[in-house]
């Protein structure tokens, strides 16, 4: 069966869960026990009868007040509707503002609060201390209670801002609050009054970006800043549209935000602001906001509703609002089997996560070595846990076995080339990373012939210990030219030699120069050789061999270029000249006066040259069919311009 | 008994008309065709008077009145409430108003008993109001309808409000006005009652639009009719029925 806030259930013998199960109480005040439970009982129906009563008294009241008056009474009707109260209230209705509240309607509050509060320290007289709660590890965002020696547990934020346990008063008095949902473009809230929607609001707008995901302002506050595109422009306006909008809701309701005693908001965090800017009563620090305590879909007002549980009322609910008529018939009570069950089976569950927090602990302790894993496994045995005992012991192997490795490698030098010393080793490597061949090469031919070999062996075979690279690889790696070419050629030591990471020298090659002594070194030996490969170097670049006749007709081609190259630089030099006096007839022509030019003309015709008709303007040659006005000639329209604005 | 009219093509009859049980007010108008009908109905038991307020023929919307007085609006000329002081009965007072909602017709709504207002109207003409029109008055407003004039009509016999009223309100109005109330609609779904429609204890004129369920929810809501309600017949044969039993 399914639980919820409104279950019959829960109308009386509800008590806050406790810990330790305290049996003298059981035993000793059996009687008393009785008693308070009727007492409790009796407030709960107390309650429930007043908010009947308030639901049915809804009908004579005010409605601009919203506060009841009694309609039968006529001498009170008038008292009311002439009060300075209802006229303040009617004026202020008028002008949008919020209504006050009545003496009477705050003296009732205060009455309810009592109770609850009486009802509080009964249940919490019995309650035992915190730190024992602490110690069954129930989970912190949940409220358990028992009834009927039944466990049952609510979400923890619906309990009232002042409640710190689950009473009777819990699940009599009606489910009040506002639901906010905002996700994206979705938006959909509702303010619930005695079981009732007495506002709400949702819509939907263009902002989320489709099959990007995400907001507008989201993209824009990315790295590619913000985004031009129309779309773009049009979310951006929506977004900002949407976020006026819900202030100007969240205004418009201060009057239910104030009195509503639970508000939950569901939407991201950057969006929480919006609601806290529109000066409506809300406060970021108000302890009223609380989160919905399980999934949500996309916010619409029938997720809203889904929220708000209205089971009791549930036909007016359906008459009220049409289509939203979808009640929340959420399990919001979960049950926990009997009291005994639920005890042991968190009990169960406090031991496993004790044994996940040793486990957790002993891992960061074996990261400190040896000693630490002797440590845990000493542990082990108290917990006479084998199976871990075992792993454990396995990993010390393994970490022993690593360690000795390493210093395995120093001992066996020494053992392997008894006729070098120390310091000759430390002088080759330090040669070979200086890159000082003939150093190197006499420090080698020094030794005398049983022991040369031996030096020859070590640098061939010797791994350097960081690493366990081998001297190719160290003079590869410091870019030692002249002493990689010397352990290649001379030395030949083996360019296959892997090191630590199984890598041959050549990966290790710092530059480009380096690599190609390796391909240098594999064209002179066997190029085409079947074990290059292990070396990772290169096949070396085929030079191909010419015959007498390819080359002849090579150097042909190439005299042919360089000719026509001399002749194009030819051209270009005659072109530059004959520029050049264009350039120079032209400034001529622009500094002749008319006269001049028509005497050059005429002079041109008596000659019988052919005339030159040149642009009046800037003395070039005109094209075929020139730009002209009046007698004037022109060759572009620029000139056109030119001219027209220097002789206006 | 209600009636459908139309004043010069126009279903508002309530803006051009005010009736009373004593007393009804045509505007002037260009023909002759909506005072003719309402003499016929009216002119043997109360007078209609042509007139204009303050030069406009809306006079249904600028005064209120009941049988005991009538108020009219600052703006009246003194030629139009010399009018209506000459035409209207001696014992119906009048009264001219500084009222800043000048446009009583639409702010006030009331029967010989009861007023209802906005809530904005001025002390002094709620004192008017006590005064002259006798009656009490009470500051509501039609949930977002502020403008009780124009969402509902009343008459000594019922109250009719816009049909989207909600029904504490309407629970409320009723517990004012001590008559019934009925949420609903004339000319054929306007939710303005009060300047769709007048009506006084015996008679009701609607629009021409108005539909027959609208007019029968009319009829039913004000009393008007009684001949033709199945409920009459019984009670109209009772005392025969009696009569020959005896």
């Amino acid at each position: 069966m399914v639980l919820t806030l409104k279950s019959l259930e829960f109308m009386n013998g509800v008590e806050a869960f406790r810990i330790e199960e305290n049996e003298e109480e059981v035993s000793g005040g059996k009687v008393t026990e009785k008693e308070s439970v009727s007492v409790e009982t009796d407030a709960g129906m107390a309650l429930m009868l007043e908010w009947k009563m308030r639901l049915s008294e809804d009908s004579d009241m005010c409605t601009t007040c919203q506060c009841s008056v009694d309609f039968q009474d006529r001498s009170a009707i008038l008292e009311h509707y002439q009060s300075l109260f209802h006229r303040t209230n009617i004026l202020r209705k008028a002008k949008n503002l919020p209504i006050f509240e009545e003496e009477d309607f705050d003296g009732t509050e205060k009455d309810d609060h009592d109770l609850t509060q009486s009802s509080q320290t009964l249940s919490a007289t019995v309650e035992s201390d915190d730190e024992e709660f602490d110690a069954l590890l129930l989970p912190a965002n949940r409220a358990f209670f028992v009834r009927d020696d039944h466990v049952f547990s609510i979400p923890r934020n619906i309990l009232h801002v002042n409640e710190t346990d689950v009473t009777n008063s819990t699940f009599l008095r009606p489910f009040n609050c506002t639901i906010i949902l905002w996700n994206g473009g979705h938006f959909a809230a509702a303010v619930f009054e005695n079981d009732r929607i007495a506002a709400q609001k949702s819509f939907h707008r263009y902002v989320a970006r489709a099959k990007q995901g995400g907001v507008q302002s989201q993209h824009d506050s990315g790295g590619k800043g913000a985004a031009k595109s129309a779309g773009a422009q049009l979310r951006r306006y929506n977004e900002q549209k949407m976020k006026e909008e819900i202030q100007q809701m969240v205004r418009d309701w201060s009057q239910h935000l104030q009195k509503t005693p639970l508000v939950f908001i569901r939407c991201a965090t950057y969006h929480r602001s919006v609601f806290f800017e529109a000066n409506a009563d809300l406060y970021p620090r108000d302890a009223r906001i609380r989160t919905i305590p399980f999934e949500t879909k996309r916010p619409t007002k029938d997720e809203v509703e889904r929220r708000g549980d209205v089971s009791r009322c549930e036909e007016s609910c359906h008459s009220v609002t049409g289509r939203f008529g979808t009640v929340l018939k959420r399990p919001e009570v979960r049950p926990h089997g009997t009291n005994s069950e639920f005890r042991s089976e968190m009990e169960e569950i406090r031991e496993k996560r004790k044994e996940l927090a040793r486990k957790v602990a002993g891992r960061k302790r074996k990261d400190g070595g040896l000693s630490m894993i002797c440590e845990w496994s000493d542990h082990d045995d108290e917990n006479k846990d084998e199976q871990s005992e075992k792993k454990a012991r396995k990993t010390q192997q393994i970490r022993v076995r690593a360690m000795r490795k390493a210093s395995e490698d120093v001992v066996q030098q020494s053992i392997q080339w008894p006729g070098l010393d120390d310091e000759w080793r430390q002088k080759t490597y330090n040669l070979i990373r200086r890159d000082d061949a003939t150093s190197l090469r006499e420090h080698v031919e020094s030794l005398n012939e049983d022991v040369k070999n031996e030096a020859i062996d070590y640098l061939r075979n010797a791994k350097i210990p960081p690493n366990r690279s081998h001297f190719l690889h160290v003079s590869a790696a410091n870019s030692a030219k002249n002493c990689l070419k010397y352990l290649l050629d001379d030395v030949q030591c083996d360019s296959g030699a892997k090191d630590g990471a199984g890598l041959p020298p050549y990966s290790s090659s710092a530059n480009a120069e380096i690599k190609s002594i390796f391909v240098d070194y594999r064209s002179k030996n066997d190029p085409s050789g079947p074990n290059w490969g292990r070396t990772h170097i290169p096949e070396p670049k085929k030079r191909v061999e010419l015959t007498e006749e390819q080359e002849k007709e090579k150097a042909e081609k190439q005299r042919e270029k360089k000719q026509r190259q001399k002749a194009r630089e030819r051209t270009k030099k005659e072109e530059q000249k004959e520029m050049e006096l264009e350039n120079a007839e032209c400034q001529k022509y622009r500094e002749m006066s008319e006269r001049e030019r028509r005497a050059q003309a005429v002079e041109r015709r008596l000659a019988g040259l052919p005339p030159i008709m040149r642009c009046h303007q800037c003395g070039r040659q005109l094209p075929p069919t020139p730009f002209q006005y009046s007698h004037f000639n022109f060759c572009t329209t620029d000139c056109v311009a030119g001219h027209r604005k220097a002789n206006p | 008994m209600a009636l459908r009219v139309d004043y010069e093509g126009s279903n508002d009859v309530g803006v051009f008309c005010t009736l009373t049980n004593s007393y009804c007010l045509v505007g002037i108008g260009g023909t002759q065709n909506f005072y003719s009908t309402l003499e016929a109905e009216l002119s043997d038991l109360i007078p209609v008077v042509h007139t204009s307020i303050n030069s406009t023929r809306i006079v249904g919307r600028l005064t209120v009145g009941n049988r005991h007085g009538l108020l009219v609006p600052n703006a009246t000329t003194d030629q139009e409430l010399q009018h209506l002081r000459n035409s209207l009965p001696d014992e119906v007072a009048i009264r001219r108003v500084d009222e800043r909602l000048s446009a009583l017709g639409n702010v006030i709504a009331c029967n010989d008993h009861v007023a209802i207002v906005h809530a904005e109207i001025s002390a002094e003409t709620e004192q008017a109001l006590v005064e002259v029109l006798k009656v009490e008055v009470f500051r509501v407003s039609l949930a977002q309808n502020s403008l009780v004039g124009s969402y509902c009509t009343l008459s000594s016999n019922g109250c009719l409000v816009a049909a989207r009223t909600p029904p504490e309100t309407q629970r409320e109005l009723a517990a004012l006005l001590q008559i019934p109330v009925v949420a609903g609609t004339v000319n054929r779904g306007s939710e303005l009652i009060g300047a769709g429609m007048v009506v006084n204890d015996w008679v009701a004129f609607c629009g021409l639009d108005s539909t027959s369920t609208e007019l029968s929810v009319v009829e039913s809501i004000f009393k008007l009719g009684e001949q033709g309600a199945p409920t009459s017949i019984s009670n109209q044969l009772r005392d025969t029925l009696i009569e020959s039993m005896l």
